[in-house]
């Protein structure tokens, strides 16, 4: 069954946290969760935001999904656009989706959690 | 008929606007179980773990123990939340609450056709 994270909250709201221990919980019984950033979200993986410990720390676990081998957390090429946000932006690879990529893979999730 | 967990994030009391959303959740279970559906189990994460809070006993805390007794259902609570967050006594939960967490909801999500978030 494939499982789905979307992250919309920063660093400041508990909910990053929350999401970030189920993502990692779904992803150490390999199955291979799908992490999904969107608004806000997109801070979480920002390297520019890594200027408290707490996101530090957030930034050091969400490396362990490489270990998991879970796929590369889908972004939106518009809000990316609209911040000026670049890939090398990120503290690791995202894969960046158009309109209609994005329409049809959040339209295929069947199990999402949303934090 | 599918296998079903369920994820609740709301406390059974929360302020507005998810003053609802545990009120919600049993309705859908309810619902579910009429129609035929199997639930696994019934997760309470974030501030759902309130549901299993000595000190805050509601009439909706009450109904979700009975459809729990009914239909044999575990009512999982993830006792880190309970601990670091709400610093709950989580070895005097009401019963039949238990302590679990993210492994066993893990496990429990990967057995079941669908997870559903409330």
């Amino acid at each position: 069954m494939s499982m789905a994270i979307i992250q919309t909250t920063n660093a400041n709201s508990p909910q990053a946290k929350l999401g970030q221990d189920m993502l990692l919980a779904l992803a150490s019984l390999d199955l291979n969760p799908q992490l999904v950033l969107s608004g806000d979200g997109l801070r979480l993986w920002l390297r520019s935001e890594a200027n408290t410990v707490d996101v530090q720390s957030l930034h050091k676990r969400y490396a362990m999904l490489e270990l998991f081998d879970c796929p590369a957390p889908w972004v939106h090429a518009d809000e990316l656009a609209a911040h000026g946000w670049q890939t090398d932006d990120f503290i690791a690879q995202v894969d960046v989706l158009d309109a209609d990529s994005w329409r049809e893979k959040i339209n295929s999730l069947s199990n999402t959690l949303i934090y | 008929m599918a296998r079903l967990v369920l994820a609740l994030h709301a406390a059974p009391a929360a302020p507005a606007p998810a003053q609802n959303r545990s009120l919600l959740a049993f309705k859908y279970a309810q619902a579910a179980l009429v129609s035929g559906h199997q639930i696994d189990m019934i997760f309470f994460y974030a501030d759902a773990v309130l549901h299993a809070s000595t000190s805050a006993q509601t009439a909706l805390v009450d109904d979700w123990v009975q459809l729990s007794q009914q239909h044999n259902i575990p009512l999982v609570i993830c006792n880190t939340v309970a601990e670091q967050r709400y610093s709950m006594a989580t070895d005097a939960l009401v019963p039949p609450f238990q302590n679990g967490g993210l492994t066993e909801f893990a496990m429990a999500a990967a057995a079941a056709d669908r997870v559903v978030q409330l």
